[in-house]
């Protein structure tokens, strides 16, 4: 029997009693979560508690995982994600996701950024250009590449790479980002320069990152939610859950008891 | 690993694409079943017309019905082996003189030459061997010809050691450098390395290696009709090699073009076809199955 | 007696450099004595005319034309359907028992001599369907032996490109075909370039399966239809040498000279394919 969906007017996503399986292990298990729009949620917790699958399952990247199962329901603007008539690919498209490592795509960093729009037929050159520099702007990396457009987006350093990949998933104009540990492996200036482009993105989208330590969740979480094992332990605004946790263990990670 | 498609939200052109690609794959497999039933139907006749006895012989002589397939066999198997006991040992030493010996420049200009050696056309290996090789066998042995068993032999080793060499070297290359350095921690010379430990670590690549330089020998056609002599004859006895010899592959290109479609001899040459395919599938089945197998078990029985 | 290990180690490393020098002599040899015997040959009658005397003077040109025909047949027959299989195989496959099956068969295809080839192609091409020895029969028989490696060399150079691409591909809502055609077919064309030029070079220079399908030793002109034979440069080469007496001498050398350089030159161009793109490989 499914919970009853309690809907608050801003819930962008609903989880409800999902669980997900890689073959015969539970990476999830039975999570009630809501999440809001405009709004950055963090997700933390230690390693391998299910925090990366979590996102994948938002965009349906789960799918290509070949022992994947899901359990429950996705509800996206309060419609399953799963549903027979939802296009996969389209959903991918309003959900845009950004890696822990950096992948450019073996072309010039125009055609990266312009990898997604141009899926879809319908843009001319002109709408192409403004959307490149639009989403290169907002991902705080215009000045350094704007003039280097066609050249391959590989002889980028790791920073820039990295805001091109947040530029080339804003390129797509989607609702939702997720972001895995986007900037493990960045240099403090460049991890700065992404935190400042997201707050600012928060403000029309609707973010969830899984930080890579927890000075990154405070900094810039509006939501955090602890994960432990593939269960949701509590959820709350990051003010609540990083000075009066209700769990003890959330409690004991957050001071470093275990991690 | 392929990425799963997604078929529900695919637009016509993509589903008429994938269909297409699908469809491509399917007909490699549909060619090898349709190529063995063509040689199935075109061969078992002569299975009906010829007793099993007149197969079985050891005389064959089309012309007065008597398709004795043994001679065939048997040169076929004996310039095979005879091929392999050359290329076998010079083939692996090769492997190893790109693999731990050579320097980088060497191996520069060797390699690339390896390349060349598989690419020659096996007419024209067989011109020169008419033209050089045969003569020298000759003059060196004594036989009254220079068209022999060992004349198609020494050819059908060349041709068959770039197949070797390749493999083995591979093999060798996928030995974890770990077991080099065990061995050295352990003030073993190079020499006691590459015997004792590379080498047995490498088996079954060298094993496949083998395999697969003989289903190259047994399929050679042209080398060994121009230069082995093709009398159809037994080859036992100890001059088997200075006698010219012919094999199965030999029979169907010297005398399929002469044949009248539909008669029995026609059959009996598609029943060599077959069983040539057979063999070589046997060869080549034998051979995945041992990468197969080693790619499961890991190179690390050795240290076990 | 007990050899001392590094007295042992310099026989044994001398022994195999010497194999592996022996295995080099040959090649070197052969190469440079046909190209010695048969450079007398060359001139531009010899490769644009016709031949004359009963082949015995004038030029080799339709052999050449003929094996360039061929060629391009064996060329169209097995690309598309090569490299549409090795797409497959690597982007569309599902891992199962039956792919396995499929790569099996592409395996063992790869190793059937070129007569049972030649032999299946006479049965079904100029028998069955009724091509008759025509150039159309040929070139279909060629390209169904090129057809294993094109497929194995295809899927080969799609599976080395990394799978890190077609993630970001998906997770940007690429479908899978987009994915293949945007980055990685164009990432794997070198790859496949080589497989290809590599395959074509021994449909260039194989006898055995154009023996009963097309090959004709003395045809008065050119043909100028695909249910046509056509003479060509291996199997030229074989009766030449076996089977005319009084051929001169040099014009044996000179055709197999002709053959060696057509075939050496395609595996240079694989070779300068696969040495180009790797140096611009960006990943």
């Amino acid at each position: 029997m499914k919970k009853a969906q309690v809907m608050t007017a801003q819930a962008k996503f609903l989880l409800d009693d999902v669980s997900f399986y890689y073959g015969g292990q539970a990476a999830l298990q039975h999570l009630n979560l809501e999440i809001a729009d405009r709004e950055i949620l963090a997700i933390i917790g230690p390693g391998m508690s299910g925090k990366s699958t979590l996102l994948r399952i938002l965009n349906r990247l789960a799918d290509l995982a070949d022992e994947g199962r899901l359990e429950g329901q996705v509800l996206l603007d309060g419609k399953s994600i799963h549903d027979a008539d939802v296009s996969v690919t389209q959903l991918r498209t309003r959900v845009g996701i950004v890696f822990a490592v950096p992948v450019p795509l073996p072309l010039s960093i125009w055609e990266n950024v312009a990898y997604g729009p141009q899926l879809r037929r319908g843009k001319d050159r002109g709408e192409l250009d403004a959307l490149v520099e639009k989403s290169l702007r907002a991902a705080a990396v215009w000045d350094e590449v704007k003039d280097r457009l066609q050249e391959p987006a590989m002889a980028l350093s790791g920073g820039q790479q990295q805001r091109l990949c947040l530029a080339r998933v804003l390129a797509l104009q989607p609702e939702v980002i997720l972001l895995d540990e986007p900037c493990s492996g960045l240099d403090p200036i460049s991890t700065m320069k992404v935190e400042t482009a997201l707050r600012a993105l928060k403000r029309d989208h609707c973010i969830v990152i899984v930080p890579h330590n927890i000075q990154q969740a405070s900094r810039i979480g509006d939501q955090v939610a602890f994960l432990l094992m593939g269960e949701l332990v509590e959820q709350g605004t990051a003010e609540q859950m990083f000075t009066k946790p209700r769990d003890s263990r959330t409690d004991d990670y957050i001071t470093g008891r275990f991690g | 690993m392929p990425i799963p498609a997604v078929p529900k939200d695919v637009d016509w052109r993509e589903f008429f694409v994938e269909q297409l690609i699908r469809l491509t794959g399917v007909s490699a497999i549909a060619l090898v079943l349709v190529i063995f039933l063509f040689l199935v139907r075109e061969g078992v006749p002569s299975l009906l017309e010829v007793p099993l006895s007149n197969l079985l012989g050891q005389r064959w002589y089309p012309t007065f019905e008597i398709y004795g397939l043994m001679p065939l066999i048997l040169g076929s198997l004996l310039v095979t082996v005879g091929a392999i006991a050359i290329s076998l040992p010079l083939g692996v030493a090769t492997a190893i003189f790109i693999g731990e010996i050579a320097p980088e420049w060497v191996r520069e200009i060797l390699k690339p030459s390896i390349e060349v050696i598989a690419g020659i056309p096996s007419v024209v290996i067989g011109f020169i061997g008419i033209q050089l090789v045969s003569p020298l066998v000759r003059q060196f042995s004594g036989a009254p010809t220079g068209l022999t068993a060992l004349t198609g032999v020494l050819l059908l080793a060349y041709m068959a050691l770039p197949t070797i060499i390749s493999i083995a070297e591979d093999a060798l290359d996928a030995v974890p450098d770990s077991y080099r350095h065990a061995a050295f921690a352990l003030s073993a010379t190079h020499w006691q390395t590459v015997w004792r430990v590379v080498l047995p670590a490498a088996r079954p690549g060298i094993v496949t290696a083998v395999m697969l330089g003989v289903g190259r020998a047994i399929g050679e056609t042209m080398t060994v009709m121009m230069v082995a002599g093709n009398a159809a004859r037994m080859p036992l006895g100890l001059d088997a090699f200075l006698r010219p010899v012919r094999t199965m592959t030999a029979t169907i290109a010297a005398e399929m073009g002469e044949v009248a479609r539909g008669s029995t001899h026609y059959h009996v040459l598609f029943v060599v076809g077959l069983a040539l395919f057979i063999i070589t599938f046997l060869i080549n089945l034998a051979a995945a199955l041992t990468i197969f197998r080693q790619q499961r078990g890991g190179g690390g029985r050795f240290l076990a | 007696m007990r050899i001392p290990r590094y007295t042992a180690q310099k026989v044994a490393f001398g022994l195999i450099t010497v194999a592996a020098v022996s295995v080099l002599i040959p090649l070197v040899f052969v190469i440079g004595y046909i190209l010695v015997q048969g450079i007398g040959a060359m001139s531009w009658e010899f490769i644009t005319a016709m031949p004359r005397g009963g082949m015995r003077e004038g030029g080799i040109f339709p052999a050449l034309i003929g094996t360039i025909w061929l060629t391009i047949g064996a060329g169209v027959t097995s690309i598309p359907l090569g490299v549409g299989a090795g797409v497959y195989l690597a982007e569309y496959a599902p891992d199962n028992s039956f792919t396995r099956t499929i790569r099996l068969a592409i395996i063992n295809l790869a190793g059937v001599p070129s007569v049972v080839y030649g032999l299946f192609g006479l049965g079904l091409f100029v028998i069955f369907l009724r091509f008759g020895m025509s150039i159309l029969a040929g070139s279909l028989t060629l390209g169904i032996m090129t057809l294993p490696v094109i497929i194995s060399t295809t899927e080969q150079a799609l599976t080395t490109v990394p799978q890190s691409f077609r993630v970001v591909n998906a997770s940007l809502g690429g479908t899978t075909w987009q994915g293949v055609r945007k980055v990685i077919l164009p990432q794997a064309l070198p790859g496949i370039m080589t497989g290809v030029v590599l395959g074509l070079e021994r449909a260039a220079g194989e006898t055995a399966p154009i023996l009963f399908t097309v090959a004709a030793f003395f045809l008065p002109r050119l043909p100028h239809s695909v249910f046509q034979q056509t003479m060509a440069l291996p199997y030229h080469l074989f009766v030449i040498s076996t089977q005319v007496p009084g051929m001169p001498i040099k014009i044996q050398y000179g055709t197999a000279l002709v053959l060696l350089v057509f075939v050496l030159t395609m595996n240079l161009v694989a070779t300068l394919i696969r040495r180009y793109y790797r140096r611009r490989r960006q990943w």
